[in-house]
């Protein structure tokens, strides 16, 4: 299957500077050119702080900007926003500070960089704290509203976006939060996914179509607040759920699921697509992905196991 | 203000840290005893609570914060009745800083080596703002073993910040014993001038060197300013002093007793 694809990094900057505002700030780790930042250098050079490679000191830095009134955007990798500075975070948002932080290079996005750099556990990191805001864009029309609505929030924001490419959809001009239902061809299932695991879930939908089973694909925008009732709304009338997520099984999109739906009694089986509990390896993108249960084929195998 | 009037406030504060922590039966007594001159300087030389923008005060070694509560409490911000709730339920009294319970803290703290980089963005925030006002950083010298606290310095002096003003208190002991036996900071003046700032050593205890190191400090725009100060962990209370049993640790019976008499023999 081909589909017309998008990496949404490549909007980052572009979309900071179309929303540009006097409070806004974007700091850096020295990975400008990476996470594409380097586009609001450009157009900003005196809202734009380079602080090289210091992530501790860079989310705090950020903090204290938020402290005094600014906007501050901390732009990284997932794993340098969420893992290295995770206590820097922890204690912005028990200060309730208007921090946003912007992540590129998500769960295995950068396949041949390995283990070491693949951004797996980043929401289950930001998901355990309290304040703490999610939002996973999929497209340069969510990414610019989940940017808009992070900055009509007054509080600490995680913004997930993908380096990876991921398919283009057809655009609904719906506000950005909770669930939108993405494509819809009956009840067999649900394929319910966060915007960086797009293509996996799109290719696994399609095959289940061309399998003779019909369902739903449902995006979770935000993970948190997790959208308990509305994707509840849209899952329980099918006979089988399948989350997939560019992250660990634990602790993310299918561990919020899960504990969503324990709390309902009768249930629909949900099944978990993502990385297992153990750590990946380099390779290219694709394969890593495939090797590390991130697959269209995997999404249809796990749904067709359970009907 | 001379420096006898504010030293004269110093001492006060230094008794309602006493009752605050004997009525809490906890808290951490020897770092707040030994900040507290220089802490009461800073706020009575350059901060107006009422205005807003204004010069902050980030207690980076937050275990500090009945110093930073008793000084509040100096300024009518916390009631006598308050101050006897510090540690308890909620009480915006927390046993390190919150800001969004009690604000004119400044900044919520409590994990060591974070503040100096809060510091940093409040600092560009007001320099980028035109708000000539100054922001002052307190750390400990156990908290400077920290990483954080040394990508932030060079961060502060890269950008010049002349409106960032560190202190260190250095009073030699950290929770586990002598700070240059747990890990040795070596010279902490000569450290922060090698990293690009102006820095100078002086004896925290002595307000007139505060003052006029303070004054030194907001003199100096070229960039940030460090104020290193030996002091005595536990000052005024005659058997807290350098006995690293008081960093974290109640004020009961008798020893209450001795503690305020000690500190009133040095009022009079």
């Amino acid at each position: 299957m081909k589909y017309e694809t998008v990496s949404l990094r490549d909007y980052v900057g572009k979309t900071l500077n179309k929303l540009y505002n006097e409070r806004m700030y974007v700091l850096d780790g020295d990975l400008s050119g990476a996470t594409r930042s380097a586009h609001f250098e450009k157009e900003h050079p005196d809202h734009f702080i380079e602080l090289g490679i210091s992530e501790t000191s860079g989310v705090s830095i950020a903090t204290g900007l938020a402290m005094e009134g600014q906007i501050p955007f901390y732009v990284n990798f997932a794993i340098f926003c969420t893992g290295s500075a995770w206590t820097q975070v922890r204690m912005a948002c028990y200060a309730e500070a208007n921090l946003k932080l912007l992540a590129t290079h998500p769960g295995m996005d950068n396949g041949p960089d390995g283990a070491s750099h693949h951004g797996n556990e980043d929401i289950a990191l930001m998901r355990v704290l309290p304040n703490m805001r999610i939002l996973v864009p999929q497209s340069p029309l969510q990414l610019e509203q989940a940017v808009q609505k992070a900055l009509d929030t007054d509080g600490p924001c995680y913004i997930r976006v993908s380096r990876d490419a991921v398919p283009v959809l057809p655009e609904k001009d719906t506000p950005f939060g909770g669930v939108q239902v993405t494509a819809e061809t009956g009840k067999d299932f649900a394929v319910v996914y966060e915007g960086t695991a797009l293509m996996a879930a799109r290719q696994g939908f399609d095959l289940l179509n061309e399998n003779g089973r019909r369902g739903r694909m449902i995006q979770v925008q935000e993970l948190k607040p997790f959208p308990d009732e509305a994707l509840w709304e849209s899952i329980r009338d099918v006979r089988a759920v399948v989350t997939v997520e560019n992250h660990s099984v634990i602790g993310g999109l299918g561990g919020a699921v899960s504990e969503m739906l324990a709390a309902r009694g009768t249930h629909p089986p949900l099944l978990r697509v993502g990385v297992p509990d153990v750590f990946t390896q380099s390779g290219p993108t694709a394969q890593v992905k495939a090797r590390y249960g991130l697959s269209g084929e995997h999404v249809c195998q796990a749904v067709l196991a359970a009907l | 203000m001379n420096a006898k009037e504010i030293q004269a406030q110093a001492n006060r504060n230094r008794r309602v840290i006493v009752d605050m922590i004997h009525t809490a039966n906890a808290g951490h007594p020897g770092g707040s005893l030994s900040v507290i001159d220089m802490l009461t300087a800073i706020y009575m030389t350059d901060v107006n609570l009422k205005e807003s923008p204004r010069s902050r005060v980030i207690l980076s070694k937050g275990h500090a914060v009945p110093a930073q509560y008793a000084v509040l409490h100096q300024y009518g911000i916390l009631s006598d009745e308050e101050m006897k709730t510090l540690r308890q339920l909620d009480s915006r009294l927390q046993g390190h800083p919150c800001s969004h319970r009690l604000p004119q803290v400044d900044a919520t703290t409590g994990l060591l080596g974070q503040g100096l980089s809060l510091g940093i963005g409040m600092a560009i925030a007001k320099r980028d703002t035109g708000d000539r006002h100054n922001v002052y950083v307190i750390c400990g010298d156990g908290e400077v073993n920290e990483g954080q606290i040394w990508e932030a310095a060079a961060q502060a002096a890269h950008y010049r910040l002349g409106n960032l003003i560190l202190v260190i208190d250095q009073n030699g002991l950290s929770s586990s014993g002598v700070t240059s036996q747990v890990m040795n900071n070596r010279d902490l003046a000569e450290k922060l001038t090698a990293f690009g700032w102006q820095a100078e050593t002086i004896n925290g205890h002595d307000m007139d060197q505060i003052l006029a190191a303070l004054g030194r400090a907001r003199a100096w725009q070229e960039g940030p300013y460090a104020i290193v100060m030996n002091t005595v962990k536990g000052k005024g209370v005659s058997y807290m002093e350098n006995n690293v049993a008081y960093h974290s640790s109640g004020i009961a019976g008798d020893l209450y007793q001795q503690a305020i008499e000690d500190l009133e023999r040095a009022e009079q």
